[in-house]
């Protein structure tokens, strides 16, 4: 049982738990060491998961896969934890507990971590079970703003279902097949209507953690809510998670029809359901939740294709990545104009803070996926692979989506750009500015070396 | 080379974007930055040859079999050349707005996407280039427009995307279509993947006439086109009549016809219909338009009808070659004369809006004698647009309409009623706008300065060649590329 | 060489109306201009060429002797009438007015040397194009831009002809020269034929496309004479001649072109006779003497049209200098204010010999060539012949009545005509006195070798009928004269009221309902899609507030509502609460309302928290259409 293996789990949460030492000893305006420190320590986590890049077999007796999928997750998640912290300490500096806050990013980064490397279903409730509880946590942060406690509330109330859910699925599925471990449950669940219920039970859990219909309702309180690091924190680490242990799960039943189409269906309700509520929202951060919920409609697409067509896995992975960068991008922005939400407050803003606005036009053009930026080449994988199945239905509701999607991110990018300029407005600066700027080139540099990041991506999964 | 061409102005773009400069500086680099591509195209052409030619290639996704590949073909070369004067010229057009440094860095930009569509030979830097025209004609007009610009750029940029995602679908399933995945128009030309009959390749066509109909725009998607040109400033609807909607009847030609030849064939009567119901529509709408920039953008919809009539015609596998190649060269034709002739139309509009910011015809007349320059410029751009021979307009609609005869001569002689009510409008617009007599407040109606004049002429000047002497034009385009005389399009 | 009678009128033209000048310097350039083309169409007989724009289409021209008869009769024509402008025209848009007769008479050439139907093409839109400029000459007016628009637009249409002979041709015979012209044969032949035709009948000016002509009064009057005689209308006429023998073949084409052209002989001939406005009788007589060309083409004697063509143009510029000096003189164009013999003899006396030539009557050139139109046509048949010499009867009368009523003895004014209007006047008639010289068999074997026309032999009794109908129509005209008669209720016969009422304002209505529906109808395609779009979030987005805060009323109702606004928007499935959709989105204002309420009462809705069990509603439908599908769907 080589420890080794989980080098980077462990490095995150020793850091974790320094973090939180560190915090009890600190005065309350030193805590921003504390998010140094967590860096560090996603930076050594990295580090590991980096060599561990190769690596490609199931470990710790079959529960954990260690495999390329594995490893772009957790480079993934830590690179942007990492992106979530560098907007915490400003935004953080008046909390009382400021310090903790980083020890529960990163217990949040550790369930995500294994809930995307779970190779036995067990292993994943573990790893669902951790990202979430600490979700809540950091969703309710402000414990002293109604909105952000309400959003908290809501997240717990629906995460409480959504993972009672799947534990019963978990339960349903070992019950019937007689095993929770992938490498033996896969190809061999049965097609009785006990089982299919289990993994009915599972994929609604998993829809839960992407935030996709019907378990989406969370994600615009949340992202409205939650304090905007945590926001953008939520909005994005557990989906990437959800998303790969959602195609590891789906792969396990190829012999099953109607799952593909199921996951198209939901796939196309959620990007649906998710413009159609962004279309009139007056509050930034509440569009951008729903933005978000649409954007996991796009990934299903690439689950719905799973074992159809050779590059689902690939474009799935991608994808994720993009959105994943182009949204951290988009709250730090909203982060670093002090979280203002309501869209007259950005009324020809490009004038006073033009690095936030462009930071936040960039990353919606991104998300509609005008070329050439990287969310165009994301898009574009995804609409082949979609096609290469023979989905074209689910592309045309796809494109359809995206017409429509375009019109939200302009209400809120027109004024911005053409309104009259307003007066000056306040802004965190500090490591936030930072982390726009780094997260925005981050999302231009994708499309530069896209050709490189596409290879590396995985083909095939374990087991 | 043809790299250079694109990148130049995208380039200056980017500095004009960082570094704050003056007005004139941000101008004239912005022009001259199109008039070092137009350098460069003209190179290109000087150095003649078949086929494409000054051909590169630099990968860029390999496994998706995605690159970096520019060289051009007769077509495409004169589109872009013509599309490079214009930006020169429009660039250079003397105009008073705010923030003039982002207004000409986005006009480099346009540019430089423009160029990059037109010689790019990879279907996603295609479609790269087709997107980012409209995010760059979006802001322009919704920041330099004035009255409704930020709707009409609005409904403009939604139409077109609308549009140009079906596209990309149809391109996704012809690369799929091929053996191994390849974005490289040359192999999609030269082994087209889809078979003629069958549902695929009939909704793959379906996608692409909507989305390039929307661009280009025919009957019935044009409706995004008027709004957009009475609200976006002179020189950028110049571009957007002159320059984007080539884009889709070029793509049209590019990709159906080119890509799925058999397909097209097979769907070319109807893609004729539409051609011929846009040209009366078109004319019989700007008929009755009071407002004189809508009047001239929908004769923009009535010349890209004929356009369209040739193009369909070149892909009917009917009649003899001759007649399919005559229709094919009127089409280009039509689209450079198009391009050069309401691209001045749509400047000398602009210059009316300078002078005293209305468009409403009835409130002007008798103005040749306060502005005979003016009068002029706009009475030989006029008669271009509405086909006397002698005239760019004349070459391209009499090679459309001999081709069309030998195709679809019903087709043909119905669109020529066409060219009767443009006539009628076009004597109309003169008569309202410069004749008669001049209402008392628009005296003093300063006539175009020097250096409008002169780029008007450059743009005049070469309509009145083209009209006169088309050989060089006839020459470089060159259908039998696309329709070789031995019994091409299937 | 022979481009030249092409651009070299056309570049002077521009360079005198660039230059301008005082009277005198614009009338020499533009006589030494007209005397260049005139020289070059001497010099360029029998001389060809040709410029290829492509190998499909390349422009032919040729000056065999038909064509350059006319060819030379254009520049001659318009030197006398300059000279007459020069003095007559008012001086400001002097060098304008030349400037572009010169470039109108350069397109004339093309089309008369022209020798393929693109070339033909070319010239005889620029023609029509010119002869806009010049009817709306005196642009500061209202009424001349209408009318110039009018003539334009009314002679394109009948050019659509032309264009479909082009096409016609070119598909048949891959070529659109005269010779490949010559080449058709059935369907293709017919359609070239009766394009050419229509085209022809349209610029002559024939029914039903007379009435341009008279809009074209508005024009000033050397422009009148010059469209008159020698451009223009003369255009559908030659080229009708110059084309016969391609197109003689073509079933019908010899019966309508002297159906057309007898009709409209006849017609414009009782409308001439009905004028009390100068100009407007002598357009149309101009009508009806082409009416009597064409026939005669149609009856198969081109070479005795052209030279009808050729002594008319002489005559008829001289009665429109002669009517130009009339109306100086009296300020008027009507007819029953004049009576100028005393004031202007000479004048009279040259006018008269015009006259008498348009009228028929021996021994002056028009007697000659109308008494060949008359034999040419005799041999078509009786009733052709019957109706040329009606015709012939009507152009004697209406002749001498604008002579008598114009230049009869009258109430002396002392007006005074201008020594260069005179001077053009003198050489127009002139001319017509030099053509006289056809009487002389000789030479008349002459020009018809020359032309290699044959000469009709017409029945002595025809030429008595003729010449007797000729006597009596002289008489008519002076009884008319007498007789002050009151303008004619209706122009033409009514025809330009029915082109007015018929044409021109149906469609101008049915151009503006197109841009009614245009802006209504046809953007309903986007507008549609964006108010589904719309009114599917305002659902969503309803139930999307309704659940995080309770303002509705009945919060559990309202959350169902959101449950089916999410469902129905993705699969439009469930049909069993449609209703409820139903009644939401008939729901619309108030629930905007709602909504709008809400923003208002921001802090009430932010306390309001709860409202969660929705969300476990929204989850377990979706859980169970999980399981079905799962379930049932595989």
């Amino acid at each position: 049982m080589p420890i080794g293996d989980l080098g980077p789990e462990l490095a995150v949460l020793l850091a974790a738990i320094a973090a939180l030492l560190l915090a009890m000893v600190l005065p309350q305006h030193r805590h921003g060491w504390c998010a140094m420190l967590a860096v560090a320590g996603l930076a050594v986590a990295a580090g590991l998961a980096h060599g561990q890049a190769d690596e490609s077999r199931l470990t710790f007796s079959g529960t954990f896969a260690l495999d390329r999928a594995t490893a772009w997750a957790r480079l993934l998640i830590l690179g942007l934890t990492a992106l979530c912290i560098g907007l915490a300490p400003r935004w953080f500096a008046t909390d009382r507990r400021h310090g903790e806050v980083y020890a529960i990013f990163l217990f949040s980064a550790l369930g995500a971590m294994a809930m995307a490397g779970a190779a036995d279903l067990m292993q994943l409730v573990v790893g669902v079970l951790l990202s979430s509880v600490t979700g809540y946590v950091l969703a309710a942060y402000h414990r002293d703003w109604p909105i952000s406690l309400e959003a908290g509330m809501k997240y717990f109330l629906v995460g409480a279902l959504a993972n009672a859910l799947l534990v019963i699925g978990v339960v349903l599925v070992m019950g019937m097949a007689g095993s929770t471990a992938y490498a033996e449950l896969s190809g061999r669940i049965p097609e009785a209507p006990l089982a299919l219920t289990g993994v009915a039970l599972i994929l609604t859990g998993l829809f839960f953690k992407m935030g996709a219909v019907p378990a989406h309702a969370w994600v615009p309180d949340v992202a409205e809510g939650a304090p905007v690091p945590a926001a953008a924190f939520l909005t994005v680490v557990p989906k990437i998670a959800a998303a790969v242990a959602l195609y590891r799960v789906v792969a396990l039943a190829p012999g099953i029809e109607a799952l593909s189409l199921l996951i198209a269906i939901i796939a196309a309700m959620t990007m649906t359901v998710g413009n159609l509520s962004a279309l009139w929202q007056d509050d930034v951060r509440r569009l951008l939740g729903w933005s978000s919920v649409s954007q996991a409609g796009y990934a299903l697409m690439a689950v719905a294709v799973a074992g159809r067509a050779p590059q689902a896995l690939p474009a799935l992975i991608a994808f994720m990545a993009v959105y994943g960068v182009a949204n951290v991008a988009a709250f730090a922005a909203i982060a670093q104009l002090r979280g203002r939400t309501a869209i007259s407050d950005y009324s020809g803003l490009i004038g006073t803070q033009p690095g936030p606005v462009v930071a936040l036009t960039v990353a919606f053009l991104s998300f509609v996926g005008i070329p050439p930026l990287a969310g165009f080449l994301g898009k574009l994988a995804l609409f082949t692979v979609t096609l290469d199945a023979g989905l074209g239905w689910l592309v045309v509701i796809a494109v359809a989506n995206t017409v429509l999607s375009l019109f939200y991110y302009l209400r809120i990018v027109a004024p911005a750009v053409f309104g009259a300029s307003g007066a000056q407005v306040a802004t965190l600066n500090g490591s936030a500015r930072v982390t726009v700027c780094l997260s925005l080139v981050l999302l231009l540099a994708a499309t530069v070396f896209w050709a490189p990041l596409w290879s590396s991506l995985p083909g095939v999964l374990l087991p | 080379m043809l790299t250079l061409a694109v990148f130049i102005p995208l380039l200056v773009a980017a500095v004009l974007a960082m570094v704050p400069v003056g007005e004139t500086i941000a101008r004239w680099s912005a022009s001259a930055a199109a008039a070092l591509s137009l350098l460069a195209l003209v190179m290109v052409w000087i150095d003649g040859g078949e086929g494409f030619r000054a051909v590169s290639e630099v990968p860029w996704i390999p496994e998706l079999g995605i690159a970096w590949r520019v060289g051009v073909d007769g077509i495409s070369l004169a589109l872009a050349l013509m599309s490079a004067l214009l930006f020169v010229v429009a660039i250079a057009w003397p105009i008073e707005l705010q923030q003039a440094r982002a207004y000409y860095a986005w006009m480099a930009f346009l540019a430089g996407v423009s160029l990059g569509l037109f010689v790019t030979l990879d279907l996603i830097v295609f479609y790269v280039f087709f997107d980012l025209s409209l995010v760059g004609m979006y802001f322009l007009i919704g920041r330099w427009g004035h009255g409704e610009a930020q709707h009409a750029a609005l409904k403009f940029f939604l139409y077109t995307l609308a549009g140009s995602l079906l596209i990309l679908v149809g391109i996704i399933v012809l690369a799929l279509g091929m053996p191994e995945l390849t974005f490289d128009m040359r192999a999609l030309i030269d082994n087209p993947p889809l078979a003629a009959a069958g549902l695929i390749p009939g909704l793959v066509f379906l996608a692409f006439v909507i989305g390039f109909g929307i661009k280009t725009p025919v009957f019935p998607f044009h409706t995004w086109l008027p709004p957009a040109h009475v609200n976006a400033p002179g020189p950028a609807s110049a571009i957007l009549a002159g320059v984007l909607l080539k884009m889709g009847t070029y793509g049209l030609i590019r990709i159906p016809l080119q890509m799925m030849p058999e397909t097209f064939a097979r769907w070319a009567l109807p893609l004729a219909v539409i051609g011929v119901i846009s040209i009366l529509w078109g004319a019989l709408v700007a008929f009755a338009q009071d407002n004189l920039k809508r009047r001239i953008a929908y004769t923009s919809v009535n010349h890209m009808g004929y356009t369209v009539l040739g193009i369909a015609v070149a892909g009917s596998a009917l009649g003899s070659e001759a007649a399919r190649q005559l229709a094919l060269t009127g089409a280009v034709v039509e689209m450079v004369a198009h391009g050069l002739i309401t691209g001045a139309l749509f400047l000398i509009a602009g210059a009316v809006w300078e002078r005293r910011a209305d468009y409403h015809l009835p409130n002007f007349g008798g103005l040749s004698g306060p502005a005979p320059r003016l009068t002029g410029a706009a009475t030989l751009a006029a008669f271009a647009s509405l086909g006397l021979p002698g005239l760019a307009g004349f070459v391209a609609e009499l090679h459309i309409f001999l081709g069309a005869f030998g195709v679809y001569p019903w087709l043909a002689a119905i669109g020529l009623l066409g060219i009767v009510i443009t006539a009628a409008l076009f004597l109309q617009l003169l008569r309202q706008m410069f004749f008669g007599d001049l209402p008392k407040e628009r005296a003093g109606f300063a006539d175009l300065t020097h250096a409008e004049v002169g780029l008007l002429a450059v743009l005049l000047a070469l309509v009145v060649l083209i009209g006169l002497w088309p050989t060089w034009l006839l020459d470089l385009i060159d259908p039998s590329a696309i329709i070789p005389v031995h019994g091409g399009g299937g | 060489m022979i481009w030249a009678l092409a651009y070299l009128p056309v570049l002077s033209g521009m360079a005198i109306w660039v230059m301008g000048g005082s009277r005198r310097q614009i009338g020499v350039l533009g006589v030494a201009a007209a005397g260049a083309t005139l020289a070059l169409a001497i010099v360029a007989g029998g001389e060809t060429g040709h410029i290829a724009w492509s190998e499909m289409i390349v422009l032919r021209v040729a000056l065999p002797p038909l064509a350059q008869a006319f060819a030379i009769t254009v520049p001659a024509v318009l030197m006398a009438i300059t000279v007459f402008a020069a003095t007559h025209e008012e001086a400001k848009g002097l060098a304008r007015l030349t400037g572009i007769m010169l470039i109108f008479t350069g397109a004339m050439e093309l089309v008369v040397m022209a020798n393929d139907l693109v070339t033909l093409l070319i010239g005889w839109e620029v023609v029509g194009a010119c002869s806009w400029a010049l009817i709306g000459h005196r642009w500061r007016l209202q009424a001349p831009g209408r009318s110039a628009n009018f003539a334009f637009v009314l002679t394109r249409a009948g050019d659509l002809g032309l264009f479909v002979a082009v096409m016609a041709t070119f598909t048949a015979a891959q070529s659109a020269s005269y010779d490949a012209l010559a080449s058709l044969e059935g369907g293709a032949l017919l359609l070239a034929a009766f394009g050419i035709l229509l085209a022809a009948a349209s610029k002559a000016g024939q029914v039903p496309f007379a009435p341009w002509l008279f809009r074209a009064m508005d024009g000033p009057t050397s422009v009148s004479a010059l469209l008159h005689s020698a451009t223009m209308v003369a255009a559908g006429v030659y080229i009708l001649a110059r084309l016969q023998p391609q197109l003689a073949a073509a079933p019908g084409f010899a019966a309508a072109a002297m159906a057309v052209g007898l009709g409209t002989a006849i017609l414009a001939g009782v409308v001439a006779m009905r004028q009390i406005h100068t100009k407007k009788l002598l357009a149309g007589s101009t009508s009806a003497q082409m009416g009597l060309m064409i026939a005669t083409v149609g009856a198969g004697y081109p070479g005795i049209a052209v030279l009808h063509l050729i002594v008319h143009a002489a005559a008829k510029a001289a009665l429109f200098c002669a009517a130009g000096i009339a109306h100086r003189a009296t300020g008027s164009f009507d007819l029953r204010e004049m009576g100028l013999a005393r004031a202007l003899p000479i004048a009279t006396v040259l006018m008269s010999i015009a006259a008498l030539s348009l009228a028929g009557v021996p021994p002056l050139a028009g007697g000659w060539s109308k008494e060949a139109v008359v034999a040419a046509i005799e041999h078509a048949g009786i009733f052709w012949a019957a109706c040329t010499i009606l015709a012939g009867g009507l152009s004697a009368a209406y002749t001498t009545y604008f002579a008598v009523a114009a230049f009869g003895s009258g109430k002396a004014q002392d007006a005074q005509a201008k020594s260069g209007e005179v001077t053009g006047l003198a050489l127009l008639s002139g001319a017509t006195l030099a053509l006289s010289i056809l009487w002389i068999p000789f030479f008349q074997e002459v020009v018809a070798t020359w032309l290699g026309a044959e000469l009709p032999q017409g029945s002595r009794l025809g030429v008595m009928t003729s010449l007797a109908v000729v006597a009596l129509g002289v008489l008519a005209g002076l009884q008319v004269a007498r007789r002050s008669q009151a303008a004619p209720a209706r122009e033409w016969l009514g025809l330009p009221a029915l082109y007015e009422h018929g044409v021109i304002r149906s469609f101008h209505a049915v151009a503006l309902v197109a841009a009614r529906v245009d802006n209504r109808a046809i953007d309903l395609i986007p507008r549609g899609a964006a108010a589904l779009a719309r009114t599917a979030a305002r659902t969503l987005s309803r139930a999307d507030d309704d659940t995080i805060d309770g303002l509705v009323a009945k919060p559990v109702q309202a959350s169902w509502h959101g449950v089916v606004g999410g469902i129905v928007a993705a699969t439009s499935a469930i049909a069993a609460l449609s209703a409820n959709l139903g009644e939401r989105l008939s729901d619309l204002i108030p629930g905007g309302s709602g909504r709008l309420m809400a923003m208002a009462g921001a802090d009430l809705r932010r306390l309001q928290t709860g409202m969660a069990h929705h969300y476990y509603t929204i989850l377990m439908a979706g859980f169970i259409l999980v399981v079905t599908l799962l379930i049932f769907g595989g």
